[in-house]
């Protein structure tokens, strides 16, 4: 059977096609839905952005100029529901302001005190580290971003990619040395 | 070189490391790093810092929760109640869906919805390519309409399926053929297809043969 690419599925779904849309959805929604979870950090939330971003790809299909891969595309909206939701929580006095939320250290010692290993403790601080830090952290190492497609994402130049990802790598060094763990870097 | 600029030199160097350890360099940026790393053993040792942390990037993203089908569920209504685009191909299909949609919303037992929904990605793929199938005979060498031309005709107990995404046409129509079914309507929202057996057929019976073919079909049940 033919693989439709995700150009094509787009053109399709430009087109009102209704199985293109579902394929390019099962095709994409675990990756869009975690970077939402790790982003809202809700169940739920993360869940109605998954249909909202791609509710915005069936209305703005024809818009996709080609220029970046599709799932960059996906993620910039992805993105976007997120904070707009995060926005809202802020607005609501439920939650403080996304971009200056700061990193956790002080439940550090309990990776100490849990015995974990190595990697849960990695994990553990990662989860500590500001929201901003996680994001970049995730795009670079787990969606697999460039330092372009993670400039187009997060919406800043390409040297404050590459800054923003050294501070978050060095914070979690901080924060595992806290932990007991000296990883001799930076 | 000097400790400062060797310094200043594996600091820019290092700033590439993760995107060395993802594969999502430029060649030119590539060879560079490639280059730094068989001269500098600290950064090998570096480059193994990043590919841990990459590991565990992963795993800490792998262990959460799949998707419910309710995201799925909640987009698909979404659409459904977004305005009729003006759209060619939308116009051409629009009788279907929407005759498809309301078939399913007032019939379909909750079961059955549920499990349609369960499968309805996997399919969909698969819907874009059946749909040649219909109108190459039905059971008994009867004929097949598409849906926008309405019920198929005939008395024969109907069957809603879905084919697994893998399926290959040929195999797909050898086995409607060797159990006299043949395709009534199709693809369906969700890239459904009901099947239309001869009259007489033991719809339950059919089913759990074509159940029993976990590579071609992945849903078959008796239409309500």
């Amino acid at each position: 059977m033919t693989t439709h690419s995700d150009e094509d599925l787009l053109k399709r779904i430009a087109a009102g096609d209704r199985p293109a849309m579902q394929v390019l959805f099962s095709r994409h929604r675990l990756m869009v839905h975690r970077f939402l979870l790790r982003l809202v950090r809700d169940e739920t939330v993360a869940e109605d952005a998954v249909s909202d971003t791609f509710l915005d790809v069936w209305r703005q299909a024809g818009d996709f100029q080609g220029r970046s891969r599709v799932s960059t595309w996906l993620l910039s909206i992805a993105r976007f529901k997120a904070l707009t939701v995060l926005r809202k929580r802020r607005d609501s006095g439920l939650d403080e302001d996304w971009a200056a939320e700061i990193e956790d250290e002080a439940d550090t010692p309990e990776v100490t005190s849990q015995k974990l290993d190595k990697g849960a403790a990695i994990r553990l601080c990662m989860e500590r580290l500001s929201a901003e830090h996680r994001e970049v952290i995730d795009l670079v190492y787990y969606h697999e971003a460039s330092v372009d497609e993670v400039a187009e994402i997060v919406g800043i130049p390409e040297g404050t990619v590459k800054t923003r990802l050294f501070h978050a790598r060095k914070k979690l060094a901080e924060l595992l040395v806290a932990a007991g763990i000296d990883r001799g870097w930076p | 070189m000097n400790d400062t600029s060797m310094d200043k030199g594996r600091g820019e160097i290092e700033d590439l490391l993760p995107w060395y350890a993802t594969g999502r360099l430029a060649a030119a940026d590539r060879a560079r790093v490639e280059a730094a790393i068989d001269a500098d053993p600290e950064l090998v040792r570096r480059l193994e810092i990043v590919r841990e942390e990459r590991a565990e990037a992963i795993a800490a993203n792998e262990a959460l929760s799949p998707t419910s089908s309710r995201a799925f569920d909640r987009l698909m209504a979404a659409i459904d109640a977004e305005p009729a685009p003006a759209r060619p191909f939308a116009a051409m299909k629009a009788g279907l869906l929407e005759r498809f949609g309301d078939f399913l919303a007032g019939l379909a037992p909750r079961r059955l919805a549920y499990a349609a929904a369960a499968v309805v990605a996997v399919v969909a793929l698969q819907s874009l390519a059946i749909g040649g199938l219909i109108g190459r005979g039905g059971p008994a060498g009867g004929p097949m309409t598409t849906a926008s031309q309405g019920e198929t005709a005939g008395a024969g107990p109907t069957l809603l399926v879905a084919f697994a995404p893998e399926a290959r046409i040929d195999e797909i129509a050898a086995l409607l053929k060797a159990n006299g079914a043949g395709i009534a309507e199709g693809p369906k929202a969700g890239g459904m297809f009901r099947l239309r057996l001869v009259e007489g057929a033991d719809a339950a019976a059919v089913a759990a043969k074509l159940a029993a073919e976990p590579r071609i079909v992945v849903f078959a049940q008796p239409a309500p």
